[in-house]
């Protein structure tokens, strides 16, 4: 635990300032929506770390896995009166359950294929959140989702949303530093790098792929559950393609395989969908040009940019210490 | 003398494309056999089959320690004690030489004492790879990659090595340094499947060697016999 909060305090730091300023701006309630969105969207970029970042494996349909979770947490509650807390955490069982299925054929798949699959399965979910009527309410959606209810504390304004929201995100970030820093992590780690070499090291790729899957569709799937509980309200659009596009800009503009990253993305891009809310048409667009613009300039992503500023920074230091101190050094001998 | 590894009439077929037909060796205690050919005579597609990483045998047994072990997934294969160097080497370029020979080491503990002392025998064996141990694996040689190669393999603890070419695109120099190693992993009794287009230098270290043609042994000898076989020296090593 020390080690971990000495190296990542800058981290923690930004972390700790940020929450400050957003208790602030969140007394306003829109801005306590937004925040509370990061939050969700947040949770959604690493869970796709887990799986691309980590284990390379691409997912272009992961909307459809938050549409289950947001489905499942709501049906649960108003159809089957089940409390909301409960049906969160069984929202995201299920959506574990299902990317778990999934993952069985897609593990098989690598690259292009698997991204084609996964838009696939992303649309299948979001033709059936439309045209299954009688459960989904089709596209007018399900609508007085109740609050969510924390062993009795009501969550019903968005800045005990964002608040709830901000916890449960950090706790997702705890697990994944640890599955990384697991066994687990390094047969993650090692299948992205070289499947076969993984596999003639004793590394049950199939096994670790269907993992990775099952891990970042629970996380997802919380995220989902956490959308219908903070909005009251859920109708397919939030579930469309251009959302699982969303998804993976928000991570690959952050920088994978980091903890700060997928968070930082998903702030970035929401902010900008909001402040260019009115061009929404073009919103697959201008996710397209960020994707180009990072692939391009900053193929790790902000966290990489910052990094390799830092590392340019450190280097040019010093240089310029060990000029002082030969200078000194000569100095001193005349 | 027990084998440690035994083939017995293995074919092996790519889809439609037969690769090995009815192939049999074995390997004993203590042993570095080589397996000479062409390219395309099928001494990759041999050590694939063994360590199970592509499925394609269509008859034949492979018998590991006494064990049957075609059909057998890739990853029990290696914990059973199959270390299988790839050719091409394929380290993890991204992690660091100490992350890659640690890597080797996954299904030990990695706390364990023994999984430590080995890493320092890797590291007595490779100097170069200890003054390098934070460096990525991909910013390293030619060279310097096969041995983070074959000390990962070493790091898996196993009962039976394979080397698929190892000197593939080496300087002369850096082979002998190669070779040199693998003659004093093997004199601590780890047997060796050493699968090499340099037919000189793995003579050298073998103690036994078989020659496949288009899939099929047509000979096998001590590795003595062979450096002096007229055909051999005329097929694959230039020299009349």
């Amino acid at each position: 635990m020390k080690a971990f909060i000495s190296k990542n305090k800058w981290t923690l730091l930004l972390l700790i300032a940020a929450t400050a300023l957003m208790l602030v701006l969140a007394q306003k309630t829109y801005y306590a929506l937004i925040i509370a969105l990061f939050g969700i969207y947040a949770i959604v970029a690493t869970s796709l770390d887990v799986l691309f970042g980590y284990t390379g494996q691409i997912s272009l349909g992961h909307a459809g896995l938050f549409a289950i979770g947001a489905y499942s947490s709501a049906l649960l509650t108003i159809k089957f009166g089940v409390p909301s807390l409960l049906s969160l955490v069984l929202g995201s069982a299920i959506t574990a359950l299902i990317g778990a299925l999934i993952a069985i054929p897609a593990s098989k798949l690598v690259k292009h294929f698997l991204s084609l699959l996964m838009i696939a399965f992303g649309q299948i979910i979001y033709l059936i959140i439309n045209s299954w009527t009688e459960v989904t309410g089709g596209s007018l959606g399900i609508m007085n989702i109740p609050y969510l209810n924390v062993f009795g504390f009501e969550v019903n304004s968005n800045l005990k949303g964002a608040i709830v929201i901000w916890v449960i995100l950090a706790i997702v970030l705890l697990v994944k530093h640890r599955i990384i820093r697991s066994r687990v992590g390094n047969a993650f780690i090692a299948i992205r790098e070289n499947t076969v070499a993984a596999r003639g090291l004793g590394i049950d790729v199939q096994k670790y792929k269907v993992l990775a899957f099952a891990v970042s569709a629970a996380m997802t799937g919380l995220a989902g559950g956490l959308y219908a509980f903070l909005r009251g309200f859920i109708s397919p659009e939030t579930f469309n393609g251009t959302q699982s596009v969303l998804f993976m800009t928000m991570l690959l503009f952050g920088g994978i395989t980091t903890l700060a990253g997928p968070v930082i993305g998903a702030i970035v891009l929401l902010l900008f969908k909001e402040v260019f809310q009115t061009f929404s048409t073009y919103q697959g667009l201008i996710y397209a040009l960020f994707m180009l613009l990072v692939l391009f300039f900053f193929p790790n992503g902000i966290i990489g940019l910052y990094k390799s500023g830092k590392t340019a920074v450190m280097k040019l230091l010093s240089k310029r210490a060990e000029a002082t101190r030969n200078g000194g050094a000569e100095n001193a001998e005349n | 003398m027990e084998n440690i590894l035994e083939i017995k009439d293995l074919h092996f077929q790519y889809g439609e494309i037969v690769a090995l037909h009815g192939i049999s060796l074995s390997i004993g205690e203590g042993e570095i056999v080589t397996l000479l050919g062409g390219n395309g005579a099928g001494k990759t597609t041999t050590l694939t089959a063994i360590s199970g990483l592509y499925k394609g045998i269509t008859a034949g047994e492979i018998y590991f320690m006494g064990e049957k072990i075609n059909g057998t997934a890739p990853h029990k294969i290696a914990g059973m004690g199959i270390a299988h160097c790839f050719e091409g080497r394929r380290i993890f370029s991204q992690l660091s030489v100490k992350e890659n020979l640690m890597m080797g080491a996954y299904l030990r503990s990695a706390k364990s004492k023994e999984v430590a002392d080995d890493l320092e025998y890797v590291f007595d064996l490779f100097p170069r790879l200890k003054e390098r141990e934070k460096q990525a694996g991909g910013t390293l040689s030619g060279g310097e990659q096969q041995m983070l190669a074959l000390g990962r393999a070493l790091m898996q603890k196993p009962k039976l090595l394979m080397l698929d070419e190892p000197s593939l695109g080496l300087a002369p120099i850096i082979v002998e340094g190669i070779f040199a190693a693998i003659k004093k992993i093997n004199e601590s009794g780890l047997p060796i499947l050493l699968v090499e287009q340099n037919v000189n230098a793995a003579l050298e270290v073998a103690n036994r060697g078989y020659v496949l043609e288009t899939g099929s042994i047509v000979g096998s000898d001590t590795a003595e016999n062979l450096l002096k076989d007229d055909l051999i020296r005329k097929s694959y090593m230039g020299m009349e």
